[in-house]
């Protein structure tokens, strides 16, 4: 059944037929073969975007026109270039920590691509990133969006896996540091070696005046890191705030705000968003298919008579969940996958708060591999540039990312020593 | 060829899916495992019933696995009765606040006449309600002060499910009932969001919660129960005999429930206490007290129950 | 934004900017003649800016008054329907600039015949997935009218998200048409595989 699906999907994807639409035929297809209702197609359709917490998604990607509209985002990296750009690949840096404090926030690697993604790679074309190079980099840094606290998919699968969530939160700082200090490696080494960037120095009173311009504009991740630690609303709807903090400031602090682009913003976060979201809802059906094939659990078997070695063991799943990213929506996945897999982690003698995290640290690295990342299409999207072109700009930044799981794979202290730190485990 | 003739030699063993919205381990996995076993014992292996747990044969939309139980895309389920209330109002009369006396009368009422007129009312939906089971009742858990008596929920911000009950009830009692999609509670918690949430126990505890909630107030406010159900169509597709065979089995798992819950229940509370989780139980004079405040707001339901099976309710429990 | 650095750009820029342009009032590209049943995809956009003001609202409601100790209660539930609904009008509304995700490598570097067989299948693949889904979803359409499934808080009837969604497909299955046999240019862009998102 599986294997059917699969053969239809990437046969039709490589004629050209959108990636959704190829998954979609794929199903329909397995669902005639093997006299499956078709009923289920409309249903699992409309319960995948039964969802609050994708909400966020069409939010961030209105705050990030509104931030670019209303001249916030040229503020920020403004600034950034005044105190960065006297370095290599100064940029760069400012994308990836960009992306650890706003992700942080919204907590989706696809939110942090659709609003965050366009302005960075802007602010990075600007200043003479090619952009495929500037598009890889916001793609990779989107998985820090998924490790860096409060992740709702840690919290779902530390839930499903039944471990503390308090302590797996934490332990999500682990990957976040290593992926934080390899992306920014690659990015010094790529920048130098390839002389991407300009290398400005500004004049001490000038870029002053520029980064204390900037104030309004980091205001806002201050207000929401503020407002969401301190309890006045939760992270899906910070993204509401991100945009009305936004408005406010472009509005009545620097005035670049036109009302008039307001309609056609507010319609394209919706465009945007339906058209990112559309593989989520064929892949709720997929996962229909997956799951009474038995799929995840003939991968377990196959892992366990390999190795009972525990670092194989995570290596090799590591592996697997990178690629069922790439296939599967990342709720489903960690919903399917940890019920299936964590017998045989545990049974290898593997610590559960370092399986559940690196779970969740392989899948959303999933998320921007070819050939069906959400992640990278959302990148490709924004950025307008076809998925080759990314994945080629991003082998370096893949490279660095498989080497981090293996680090988290080989050494659990990375994730049980926050998790251990931060909470009484 | 001419077919076997039935009854005689190998009857053809037939697997039939149940899907449930919670995990294996959970009080309704286990439950549907029983019921699995029981049913594969009573037909001689004839039916065999394979558990897909998490939501994930519906997305984990429980309103969507009623309609595709309906249109018998999946065989059988065990989902609440508060997500049949969106299908059918009169589910929602055993979920009205301090409704029962004590968990005697609230399983009388599952096993009797109501019940069976709930479970019956499904055919229209597809669906063959095979049996009415239990769940604990629901809780309070806060990080604010234990709930004592109805004025200690003043001020209170407690997330409910967006259903007037809940939020009836709670306005009532000074409380800010407020609505919050499931997956952000434990942050909302843990930041102060919101001060409370209530359930039944199994909940705050599978989730975590305890790891940011101080007091768990045995409330017992609001209960509600679960149908297992199977698609009409298979359900008549079946011999008689294997019909008879499930109907025993569930109404064995009915009782394997109560027990499995009560046991449950024991075992999780001392283990709370252990781990210094501040567990208060209501006086009979405060239960009294909730139960008028909540006898009080009832009127309000008349319509969300539909007027005629609210007072064959209200006239079962002697109220 | 600029593109002309890169070899993928096209003058004028993508059919994405292009749109994104007129959107608030759609114009027509310049040597196309007017878009055929263009009134549909306004009405398209003026949902899609309804709906996405209101789930903006909505959500600032919900964290205005539970601050203020008085929440609303339907928000949430609010915020959800109407977003499942734009979703699916979103997700329509993307075929008409062919802005789904495609893996175009093979397309883009075959020969000309290829490029042109592309186009139908595309076509034909996508059509083919949206009748489907049409029959699918009218056959729930019904069912969800027939068992009077509705919404908890706000009373909804569910079948009213399920004929969104209906009538998404039928949108996407006009805007494959639209693109590929009435718009020159989107033809080209798919022959091409310019626009893989
Ligand atoms: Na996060
Ligand atoms: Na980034």
């Amino acid at each position: 059944m599986s294997l059917t699906l699969l053969v239809i999907f990437v046969i039709l994807f490589l004629l050209g037929v959108p990636l959704a639409v190829s998954l979609g035929v794929g199903v329909i297809g397995t669902m005639l073969i093997y006299d499956i209702p078709l009923n289920l197609l409309p249903q699992m359709m409309l319960s995948s975007m039964n969802s609050f917490l994708l909400v966020a998604v069409p939010l961030f990607v209105l705050a990030g026109s509104v931030m670019a509209g209303g001249g916030i985002s040229d503020r920020i990296f403004s600034a950034a270039q005044v105190l960065f750009g006297r370095y290599r690949g100064g940029l760069g840096h400012v994308n990836i920590v960009a992306s650890a404090v706003f992700g942080g926030i919204s907590g989706s690697s696809v939110a942090d691509v659709v609003s965050l993604g366009k302005i960075e790679i802007k602010a990075m074309t600007d200043r003479k990133y090619p952009r495929a190079y500037a598009a890889a980099t916001t793609m990779a840094t989107s998985t820090l969006s998924s490790v860096i606290p409060p992740s709702i998919l840690i919290i779902i699968a530390a839930s499903t896996a039944g471990v503390s969530v308090g302590a797996a939160l934490a332990g999500g700082l682990g990957p976040a540091a290593v992926l934080i200090v390899v992306l920014m490696v690659v990015n010094y080494i790529v920048s130098v070696r390839k002389n991407y960037g300009e290398v400005t120095r500004t004049r001490f009173k000038r870029g002053l005046g520029v980064v204390l311009a900037s104030i309004p504009a980091l205001g806002g991740p201050v207000v929401i890191l503020v407002g969401m630690f301190g309890g006045a609303f939760t992270p899906t709807e910070a993204a509401a705030i991100a945009v009305f903090y936004s408005l406010l400031v472009g509005a009545f602090v620097y005035r670049d705000m036109k009302w008039r682009d307001m309609p056609k913003m507010i319609v394209d976060a919706g465009l945007t968003s339906g058209t990112i979201l559309f593989i989520a809802m064929v892949a709720n059906v997929a996962t229909y298919i997956f799951t009474i094939d038995g799929l995840p659990a003939r991968v377990s078997d196959w892992v366990l008579s390999m190795t009972t070695s525990p670092i194989i063991v995570m290596l090799l799943m590591g592996l697997i969940l990178v690629f069922i990213g790439t296939v599967m929506d990342i709720v489903a996945a960690i919903l399917l996958t940890i019920p299936v897999l964590m017998p045989a982690a545990l049974a290898a003698g593997v610590d559960p708060i370092h399986f559940v995290v690196f779970l969740v640290a392989s899948l959303s690295i999933g998320l921007v591999t070819p050939p069906v990342g959400v992640a990278l299409f959302a990148t490709s999207y924004v950025s307008k540039l076809p998925m080759e072109v990314i994945v080629r700009a991003a082998v370096p930044h893949y490279t660095v990312m498989f080497v981090a799981l293996a680090i988290l794979a080989v050494f659990p202290e990375l994730i049980t020593w926050p998790a251990e730190l931060l909470t009484d485990r | 060829d001419e077919e076997q003739p039935e009854g005689e030699g190998e009857v053809e063993s037939q697997t039939l899916r149940m899907a449930i919205g919670d995990p294996a381990a959970s009080s309704v996995g286990v439950t549907a495992d029983h019921f699995a076993e029981e049913v594969a014992e009573r037909t001689g292996g004839s039916i065999e019933i394979e558990t897909h747990p998490d939501g994930t044969l519906f997305g984990g939309d429980q309103n969507a696995a009623v309609n595709l139980l309906g249109n018998g895309t999946l065989d059988c389920t065990i989902i609440s009765t508060s997500v049949y209330a969106s299908f059918d109002a009169r589910m929602n009369a055993m979920s009205l606040p301090y409704l029962f006396d004590d968990e005697e009368q609230f399983t009388e009422y599952l096993q009797g006449e109501p019940g069976q007129e709930l479970l019956d009312s499904l055919e229209s939906e597809g669906i063959k309600g095979i049996q009415m089971l239990t769940r604990t009742p629901r809780h309070i858990t806060n990080s604010v002060r234990p709930i004592e008596e109805p004025s200690d929920l003043d001020g209170i911000t407690i997330r409910v499910p967006q259903n007037e009950l809940w939020v009836n009830f709670f306005g009532s009692l000074g409380a800010n009932p407020t609505p919050m999609d499931f997956t952000e509670v434990y942050t909302a918690l843990q930041t102060g969001t919101i001060d409370a949430q209530e359930n039944p126990l199994e909940v705050p505890v599978n989730n975590r919660f305890f790891e940011v909630q101080d007091y768990l107030s045995l409330t017992e406010h609001i209960r509600d129960g679960y149908v297992l159900g199977c698609n009409q169509d298979l359900w008549e597709s079946l011999e008689a005999e294997q019909q008879e065979a499930m109907t025993e089995a569930a109404e064995n798992t009915f009782e394997f429930r109560i027990e499995d819950d009560q046991r449950d229940v024991e075992e999780t509370l001392a283990s709370l206490e252990e781990e210094g989780v501040n567990v208060n139980e209501l006086t009979s004079e405060a239960k009294q007290e909730f139960q008028d405040a909540a006898e009080e707001v009832y009127p309000q339901f008349s319509s969300l129950v539909g007027e005629e099976f609210f007072e064959t309710t209200l006239e079962y429990v002697g109220r | 934004m600029s593109e002309g650095n890169t070899p993928y750009s096209t003058p004028g820029g993508s059919p994405v900017e292009r749109f994104a342009e007129g959107t608030a009032a759609h114009t027509v590209p310049q040597g196309e003649s007017p878009e055929r049943l263009g009134w549909i995809w306004k009405i398209v956009n003026a949902l899609l800016f309804l709906g996405v003001t209101v789930m903006l609202l909505s959500v600032g409601a919900q964290v205005l008054t539970r601050y203020l100790g008085v929440s609303l209660t339907w928000t949430e539930e609010l915020t959800r329907l109407v977003f499942q609904s734009m979703m699916f009008l979103g997700m329509a509304a993307g075929f008409r600039t062919v802005a789904h995700p495609r893996v175009a490598l093979l397309v883009a570097r075959g020969p000309t015949w290829v490029k042109k067989a592309s186009a139908h299948v595309y076509a034909v693949v996508g059509a083919a997935f949206f009748i489907v889904l049409m029959g699918m979803a009218w056959r729930l359409v019904m069912q969800q009218i027939n068992s009077g499934e509705s919404t908890p808080s706000l009373g909804v009837n569910m079948y009213l998200i399920s004929i969104v969604l209906l009538g998404s497909a039928a949108l996407a299955l006009l805007a494959h048409i639209q693109t590929v046999y009435f718009s020159k240019e989107m033809r080209r862009a798919i022959e091409e595989g310019e626009i893989t998102a």
